[in-house]
Parts: structure tokens; sequence; C-alpha cells
């Protein structure tokens, strides 16, 4: 088991040590930023680390297409956290002001959204829309299926989909 | 990553329980569901401690819903992209236990009692966002399950900052007494109730609230307090201001007050007995007193009036006039 460990570390730091300055190159001709091409470049290799347990080492054979599979994703997590971020302060900018929570208290709001986000994205776009009928617009499921045109047995399929998602049973 | 450690703390659920608890969720949000429904999940919830903790994290959704405002939001949420399946399943751990997760396991109430110790006051924040502040020596019980959100006062007294219910069913939110029950009208209230023999008493700080107890309405409004007892709910009262909230800051505030309710207020705070001699109950005192730190009361006592303060031990504590010549 220590000995695994200390494969696994010693494999890390070489991939590390061979990759690491190209990979956070490779970061910054594409976010045009050293700082969070850095901070980045960083992240991919904490996931290769808390990936690395469960993931099978063929990946690694390719080493340079492994780093940017997982950076790929993390910039793409990186703008959509973005986006979400701007999406919520615009919402929170419609609102009255006697409305709008404590900077803590959007930091966490800001959180769970990240984490529905998450769950949402596993979805269907039909699901996901109905759902966000229901939750967000508060419709009933008998108006979102003659919005739909869906009958409610469906509407209430795709409900419990998406709660099956968020609640992680999926 | 330390929320991979809080996923460990808790057992994990399974599926086919957490998948009925997103049916349950998927009736509550039909649009005709009602109190039925509520007694149904209650059924459902209680069959094992399983079921129980799925419903915990269906009710931590239901907040987490709640809280999303919508509104520009709504657009961004339904482009969430398709491409990002991928990477979610490998932030799928990570993300679980987020933020909301780990708030929400400071807040697990349900049917679940609270106690401050003498001499403690507990702040203590419900399921629905309900504040509560415990006062000294005071016991509650609280259930959410029933059809409505039940608060307890076994004894002592709570300062109430009530939430609306993030259920789709909202239920209502009452506080129970042995001498009756308070309903809050979107509002700020304390209720105050002796363990033992006695009356119930409740102070409104903002809104107004519905006093029920034997069989007898009363409403109370802001800036008002009422006693409720064995005789049902009396008239309410201007209430004296500062100092009925004064407890909620640590402190007693008295307004020529009989110095025996005094000592029997600050007698609340502090284990053994404090005890007034007949002598010195009628003088009258004003002042602010840090209920939390008798020894600093009982000194401003001595240096205000007339009396001396005798320590027997520090569980048997009277205060007596001075003792002239002896």
């Amino acid at each position: 088991m220590s000995d695994a460990g200390t494969a696994l570390r010693q494999d890390v730091h070489a991939l590390y040590s061979d990759h690491h300055g190209w990979l956070r190159a490779w970061l910054r001709r594409r976010l045009g930023c050293g700082e969070r091409a850095a901070d980045l470049a960083q992240d991919t290799f904490v996931r290769v680390l808390s990936a690395r347990q469960a993931a099978d080492t063929s990946a690694w054979r390719e080493p340079r297409a492994y780093l940017t599979t997982i950076a790929r994703n993390l910039m793409a997590d990186h703008w959509r956290r973005a986006e979400l971020e701007r999406a919520y302060l615009e919402a929170l900018a419609a609102q009255p002001e006697a409305l709008v929570p404590s900077p803590e208290a959007q930091l966490l709001i800001l959180e769970t959204l990240l984490r529905i986000d998450a769950c949402l994205a596993a979805l269907p776009a039909l699901t996901r829309r109905i759902f966000l009928s229901s939750q967000l617009d508060g419709m009933v499921y008998a108006d979102i299926a003659a919005q739909q045109g869906l009958s409610l047995p469906t509407v209430k399929r795709h409900m419990s989909t998406a709660f099956v998602a968020c609640l992680g049973a999926a | 990553m330390s929320s991979a450690v809080t996923a460990g703390a808790e057992p994990p659920i399974d599926p086919i329980i957490l998948r009925e608890a997103a049916e349950w969720l998927t009736r509550l949000h039909e649009g005709d569901a009602g109190p039925r429904d509520w007694e149904a999940i209650e059924c459902w919830r209680t069959t094992s401690p399983a079921h129980g903790r799925a419903w915990q994290r269906a009710e931590a959704l239901l907040g987490d819903l709640r809280a999303l405002p919508g509104g520009p939001l709504r657009a961004t949420l339904e482009r969430s992209a398709a491409r990002r399946r991928h990477l979610l399943r490998m932030l799928w751990l990570p993300l679980l236990p987020a933020a909301g997760w780990l708030g929400w396991q400071q807040l697990r109430i349900d049917g679940e009692r609270f106690r401050s110790a003498t001499g403690e006051q507990r702040p203590v924040t419900l399921a629905d966002g309900t504040r509560l502040l415990l006062n000294t020596d005071t016991e509650i019980a609280v259930d959410f399950h029933t059809g409505a959100r039940t608060i307890r006062l076994l004894g002592g007294e709570i300062l109430v900052t009530s939430a609306p219910d993030p259920s789709p069913v909202p239920r209502p939110l009452r506080v129970v007494t042995q001498d009756g029950s308070v309903r809050p009208i979107g509002t700020r209230f304390s209720v105050r109730r002796a363990h033992g023999d006695g009356a119930s008493r409740v102070v409104v700080f903002e809104g107004a609230v519905e006093v029920t107890g034997q069989g007898q309405r009363a409403r109370v409004d802001a800036g008002q307090r009422l006693e409720f007892g064995a005789s049902g709910p009396g008239r309410a009262q201007a209430h004296a201001g500062v100092g009925d909230e004064a407890w909620t800051q640590g402190m007693v505030v008295a307004r020529r007050m009989r110095l025996s309710d005094l000592i029997a207020e600050l007698d609340r705070y502090h284990p053994g007995f404090l005890r007034c001699h007949p002598d010195v109950a009628d003088l009258r005192i004003s002042g602010t007193f840090p209920a939390l730190a008798r020894e600093r009361s009982l000194q401003l006592l001595a240096e205000t009036l007339p009396v001396q303060v005798r320590q027997r031990s520090s569980y048997w504590v009277t205060v007596e006039p001075i003792q002239t010549g002896a």
C-alpha cells in the first residue's frame, strides 16, 4: 500500500517536473492571464492526484493529452463559475435593496448555485427546463404540461428525474 | 480534500430511499399538495434512520432551491452545457458535500431537543431559517414534520426571529407552551415560561402574533406583551421597551424594580440559590445588570443600595440588609 503510494508520488512528481511548465504556457495562451494560468495548472495536478487512485494508468501514456483534458474541463468550470456569478449579481441588482443578502450569504448562495448547476448539467435540456419552471418560476405541473405540450405524468417523470439528480441518487 | 472527510463521516444513503425522497419532493411541488402529504411524508420519514437522513437532504435541497433568485439566473441555468457532463463525473464527489450541505449539518434539528445550561445563552438556527436565542436554563423541542413547524417551549425563554417556510406547501410556525400557543405573523418575539408552575408571557418586538389558550384568542402587536396561563390569554399591554429585550444582549434592565424581583431575575442565570432578605425586598432599584456575570451584578447592587451580599457558598447566596455595628 505504502509502496504504491510512494510510486504514485514519484509518478506525479515526474509528470509535474516534465510537463508543468509546458501546461502553464498552454493555459496562458488560452486564458491570456499568467496568474490564472498558474492557478489552473496547479489545480490540474491536484486533480491528477485525487483522480489517480481510481483512474487507470493507461491515460498517462499520453501525458500531455491527459493533462489538457483535465485542464480543459477546469477551464470550462472556471468560465461557468464566472458566468453564473455574473448572472447572480445581475439578479441581485434587480432586487430591492432590502432583500439583498449579506456578502457571506451571497457566497453561500453562489456555492449552492454552482452545486445545483452541476446537478442540472447532467440532465437533458427538457428536464432542466421543466425543473426550472417549477422551481424558479413557481409553476404548477398542469401549467408546465400545457406550456410544453406534454402530459401531466411526463412532467412528473421529468421532475422526479431532476430531484433524483439533485439528491445525488443518480 | 476536506470535503471527502465529511463525506466519509456520513454513511451513504441507499439510492432507492433517495429515489423515494425524490418522489415526495415531486409530489410536494405538484400544485395541490396539502397537510395529508406531510402526514404521509412523516410516516415515510420515520421508517428508518436512513429515511430520516434522506429527508434531511431533501429539505436542505428545498432550502437551497428557495434561496435562488429567478430572472437572468434562470436563463443561465437553463443553458447548462452538456459538455460539462464529463466534468461532472469527475467533480461529483468533491461537489456533493459543498458549503450548503456543510451548513446543513449544523441545522439538523428535526424532532430534536435543545437545551441551554443555567447561565448560558445559545443561538440556534432551524432548518427553515428561523433563528432562536435560548435564554438561560431553557429547553425546547422542535418538530417540523407534522404539517406545522412546532417549537415546544418546555421551560425557560426564547427569542424567535421567524422566517417563511422554504417548503412549497408552507407549514405554519407556532410556539407552544403548556398554557397555549403563539402563532407569529412575520415577526420577532420572545416567549417565556417558567419550569413548573406559573404562566407564559409573550413579548412582540416586530410584527404581530396570535395567542391561543384555553379556547380563547388574542392578538399581540409590536410593542406589546401578554400573559397567558390557566385562565387563558389576558389583555395585551404595552411592553417595557428595551427592558423586555435586554436579555438578548445578556442584560437585565431594571426600572424602579423591586429588589426581590431583580434578584429573582438574576437567580435564573446561575446554578444554586440567590435569595433576597424580606427586609430589603421592597427597595426599588434602576440600572442595567449583566445577567451572565452575577458577581458583577451583585457588586453593583451593593454599591447602589444599603445591602450586603452574603456568600454562604457559591451555591447559596443571599442579599441582606447591611448589619450596622455588628
